[in-house]
């Protein structure tokens, strides 16, 4: 797996929870209509293409070795690529600080599923 | 229905929705977990993975139950929360007692180590949260 990749994606996710916990902290809802939210949202469309090309990399990768890795790996270089959609369309539709709060949980899950996918490549899993 | 989609506003609002969105990060979890089991290797702990495929199952309905929240889903919700703390428990005493039983892990092993001891405290939650919402005098925060 490509290691600058990887810091880079968990640093972004990283900073995009403490952007939420501050919203949370400060009871704010997530809304499209606000500028400062949509800077937020932009970060994790940012980390969304990066997963997309660690899912062309890892894929190349798997290809192009012989690593233990399979089908565990390949299920969470796709699975991965669903947190963030899915969990920006469930914040959106709240008009709470949850909003906030379901972001933190989705950009807590990004990280540890990376985490875990260099864990399933080296073998240890 | 004014009181009926109160209630799934109310169950899928404030913490709910946050409830909500880890259960779905474990229902996505174990439904994969489930799939490469038995795609790869189910003849090697018939058992586990079998299990797995409840535990997934049940995420699965646990998730859509409060994420609709109407009084059907909550019921189906509730139930779906039993069976999970009840699965979580027995699994992980057995896992510890009887490990050969259990050759790989699941979800619920070792009462979910493997996934920071979430799976214990889910439907502990999942069933307050629940009992919380039942009637509108309850207050919601957000």
């Amino acid at each position: 797996m490509v290691l600058g990749l990887s810091l880079a994606l968990t640093g972004l996710c990283l900073v995009a929870v403490a952007w939420a916990v501050v919203k949370i902290v400060r009871r704010s809802p997530l809304l499209w209509s606000s500028t400062a939210d949509r800077v937020l949202l932009a970060l994790l469309g940012l980390v969304e293409l990066g997963l997309l090309a660690q899912l062309v990399t890892g894929f190349v990768l798997m290809a192009s070795t012989d690593a233990p890795a399979g089908l565990t790996f390949a299920v969470y270089l796709v699975g991965v690529l669903l947190i963030l959609p899915a969990g920006t369309a469930w914040a959106l539709a709240d008009r709470s600080r949850a909003g906030a709060g379901v972001l933190v949980v989705a950009c807590v899950t990004v990280p540890a599923m990376i985490l875990r996918m260099h864990q399933v490549w080296s073998g240890d899993a | 229905m004014p009181d009926r989609s109160a209630l799934a506003t109310r169950t899928r609002s404030g913490l709910g929705r946050v409830l909500i969105a880890v259960y779905a990060v474990f229902a996505l979890a174990a439904t994969a977990r489930t799939l490469v089991q038995v795609v790869e290797r189910f003849e090697v702990a018939p058992l586990a993975f079998t299990l797995s495929g409840v535990a997934a199952l049940v995420y699965c309905l646990a998730t859509a139950g409060l994420a609709r929240g109407g009084r059907g889903s909550r019921r189906v919700a509730w139930l779906s929360c039993t069976v999970e703390l009840v699965g979580v428990l027995a699994i992980g005493t057995l896992s510890w007692v009887r490990p050969e039983w259990f050759p790989e892990a699941t979800v619920w092993s070792h009462f979910g180590q493997g996934y920071g001891f979430v799976p214990v405290l889910l439907p502990v939650l999942g069933l307050l949260w629940l009992r919380r919402t039942a009637s509108p005098a309850a207050p919601v925060s957000g």
